[in-house]
């Protein structure tokens, strides 16, 4: 089971997001609409995954991102910065803060290939991280 | 007469009197549906134009009313802000009470992921933690599942613990042939004695909230619509699960 942690001020982006995360079935996810709910939260019970807008109220991505990098609770949960902006130094910022990727938007319904792009990352991720010996067990 | 065809004609007697009081009930229950949804109709216009026109006294009258004046006509404008609200539940019973429509293969996370989305501005207001674990899809109607979770999700954002940041689960399991939804939250709760009449219409609790008493009943009604069976399971002081077993859809 991956829990999932999606920030985005945009309930339709987070609304459409969610839905199509929620097509594996390994999936559950978790919510917040602003950069310091989504420091407390997951804080309070941390995810496996955060994905988060980067132009929010209140506390936006980059701060929430270096907040989550700093608290010991949640500095090693992997962050994907998810936004509608590619300009260079908005991606430039978000890697310096440690984000583990940067994902666009997509500027059409079709949420299915950022979802895939989210899923994959995690399965990898794991895959990845598991000692040689296990990678070796048919 | 032998005793076999005594009790046929006992049976038959039971059958045709269970006939004429369906037909009867069936009768009542369509003019109810129809009266509902004339109250419905007929009502929608004066109260907007209530609104429209204490709307237009605020704005426009400000200076003549005073403050003490404007106070007063905010109570108005309140009232027919509630009255609207109920005029639009009454017409979601009406469309209850018409019965089963077509039944869709509807997936649950795109409806409850919509529903959240509607509600964006209460779980906002009261602070909400949400968290859904729902897959696969159920026969329903597509708007009834809405309304459905919307209503669900609605009451359990309206009765939280006072202090207590509110959580709302929405999880899902397949079970053979049905997939059991439970939309629980760590609210009020609701008192053991009160639970066997908590989708019962204009009901009202110890601990009632702004509400038009008709948000539970209309999920029963589509649920039955459905052949969704509904329960209820609470802890007063803990929280609350709703549980819908669903007929599952997944192909």
């Amino acid at each position: 089971m991956i829990t999932l942690l999606l920030v985005d001020d945009d309930m339709a982006d987070l609304a459409a997001l969610s839905a199509a995360l929620l097509e594996y079935d390994d999936v559950e996810v978790r919510t917040a609409f602003d950069g310091d709910e989504a420091a407390r939260r997951a804080a309070a019970d941390p995810p496996d995954l955060v994905v988060l807008d980067l132009s929010m109220p209140r506390m936006g991505g980059i701060a929430a991102l270096g907040q989550l990098k700093l608290n010991e609770r949640t500095e090693h949960i992997p962050i994907i910065v998810l936004t509608s902006s590619d300009a260079a130094d908005h991606i430039d910022r978000a890697y310096r803060n440690r984000c583990a990727a940067y994902l666009v938007k997509p500027t059409t319904e079709g949420w299915e290939p950022t979802a895939r792009a989210i899923h994959a990352f995690w399965i990898d991720r794991n895959r990845y991280a598991r000692p040689r010996a296990t990678e070796e067990t048919p | 007469m032998n005793e076999a065809e005594v009790a046929d004609t006992l049976e038959d007697a039971t059958h045709a009197e269970l006939e004429h009081t369906s037909r009867a009930l069936a009768r009542a229950n369509e003019g109810l549906r129809m009266m509902t949804h004339g109250a419905v109709h007929d009502l929608r216009a004066p109260v907007r134009h209530i609104a429209t026109w204490t709307a237009a006294l605020e704005r426009e009258h400000a200076a003549e009313l005073g403050p003490e004046g404007l106070a007063k006509l905010r109570y108005v404008t309140g009232a027919a802000e509630r009255l609207s609200k109920l005029i639009a539940n009454l017409g979601d019973v009406s469309t209850a009470l018409r019965g089963e429509s077509a039944t869709d293969r509807v997936r649950l996370p795109n409806v409850v992921c919509e529903a959240i989305a509607q509600l964006q501005e209460e779980i906002r207001a009261v602070g909400a933690e949400i968290t859904v674990d729902v897959h696969g899809s159920v026969m329903f109607g597509r708007g009834a599942l809405l309304r459905v979770f919307l209503n669900l999700i609605g009451n359990a954002l309206k009765f939280g613990r006072l202090g207590v940041s509110p959580k709302i689960r929405i999880v899902g399991t397949k079970v053979g042939d049905r997939r059991i939804v439970r939309v629980e939250d760590n609210g009020i709760g609701i008192l053991p004695a009160d639970i066997p009449h908590v989708f019962e219409p204009f009901r009202r609790f110890a601990h009632s909230r702004a509400g038009t008493g008709l948000g539970l009943a209309i999920v029963q009604q589509f649920a039955d619509n459905y052949g969704t069976p509904i329960a209820v399971e609470s802890t007063p002081g803990v929280g609350s699960a709703f549980i819908l077993n669903f007929k599952d859809g997944t192909p």
